[in-house]
């Protein structure tokens, strides 16, 4: 397993969150993508002839069809069927720079059996959560891409 | 209903339109609310994420189990208990108050016991103290409110 290094420190609906930086994980600029709607996912990657879905989220992590965004985060490199999240900023956060602390959400998971947010960092005022890849991989699979709100 | 012949020193939490009645033991600090992170995708009682003694906890409004949703005031405290039993140690998580809670000593059985209220979500049985209404929580019903016993961390 590769030690980690940095953490992703990611904007949008104006939130912010870390995501560790894995192997699982790769990241795209928007002129790499597809601004075409599928189901409630807001642009797509074509790669192989596979498509790769990407969501546009609002604060309450909602799917939207457009957002200000710069990049898209893809999880699950590797898995069958990547997916990946449209954020407005991004920053890499070497590990050392962050203090991160366990976090237990409280309430069902949103995903069956995952929670989203396993950890925190604590440098500043308020908690910025972590993200757990596996997690909100499978929170936006959940979307559906060619059965949402298909408009 | 008489309660054993004991003396608790419990604390008693402003919260909505009544009080939680929580015996100190289960009390780590009470703390001024610091700023709340959201945290996406819970229940509406859970009303975000702060920092306290340099690890993050969740924040919760159990009013809204009964009242209103809670708005946070320069008078809001945060209640911090300790880990639930069985929970990982450093499963702290706080409860929302409208006030700073006040400090009781209960000697048992001189309280009257209004088992009618006692049918609140989450409140094990209700006690009228000091013509104050309040609920013992039931930590069995919060432990299964609180962790979903299917999660994991992915």
């Amino acid at each position: 397993m590769t030690d980690l290094q940095h953490y992703l420190e990611l904007r949008f609906a104006g939130q912010t969150f870390l995501m560790p930086n894995g192997l699982d994980v790769s990241v795209e600029p928007r002129e790499n993508m597809q601004l075409e709607r599928r189901g409630r996912a807001a642009a797509l990657r074509t790669v192989q002839g596979e498509a790769w879905l990407a969501y546009a989220l609002d604060s309450d992590w909602l799917p939207l069809p457009e957002s200000p965004w710069t990049r898209v985060v893809f999880l699950g490199i590797g898995a069958s069927q990547p997916v990946g999240l449209l954020v407005d900023e991004l920053k890499l956060m070497p590990v050392g720079s962050l203090r991160i602390e366990p976090f237990t959400p409280l309430g069902p998971a949103p995903v069956p059996g995952r929670h989203l947010f396993p950890a925190a960092a604590v440098d500043g005022r308020a908690p910025i959560l972590v993200m757990a890849p596996a997690g909100l991989a499978a929170y936006l699979r959940s979307l559906g891409g060619d059965n949402g709100l298909g408009e | 209903m008489a309660l054993a012949n004991d003396r608790i020193h419990a604390l008693l939490l402003p919260v909505s339109d009544r009080y939680l009645l929580v015996p100190s033991a289960l009390v780590a600090e009470i703390a001024v609310v610091a700023a709340l992170t959201p945290v996406p995708l819970s229940p509406s009682w859970v009303l975000g994420a702060m920092t306290w003694r340099s690890r993050p906890l969740a924040v919760c409004d159990l009013g809204r189990f009964w009242g209103p949703p809670a708005t946070v005031g320069p008078k809001s405290r945060a209640v911090v208990f300790y880990p639930l039993p069985g929970r990982s140690p450093t499963e702290f998580f706080a409860i929302l108050t409208n006030a700073e809670p006040q400090s009781r000593t209960i000697e048992t059985p001189a309280v009257l016991l209004t088992d009618e209220d006692a049918v609140h979500p989450h409140i094990a049985v209700s006690l009228d103290i000091d013509g104050k209404r309040a609920g013992i929580p039931d930590i069995g019903s919060l432990k299964e409110l609180f962790y979903d016993a299917a999660a994991a961390v992915a």
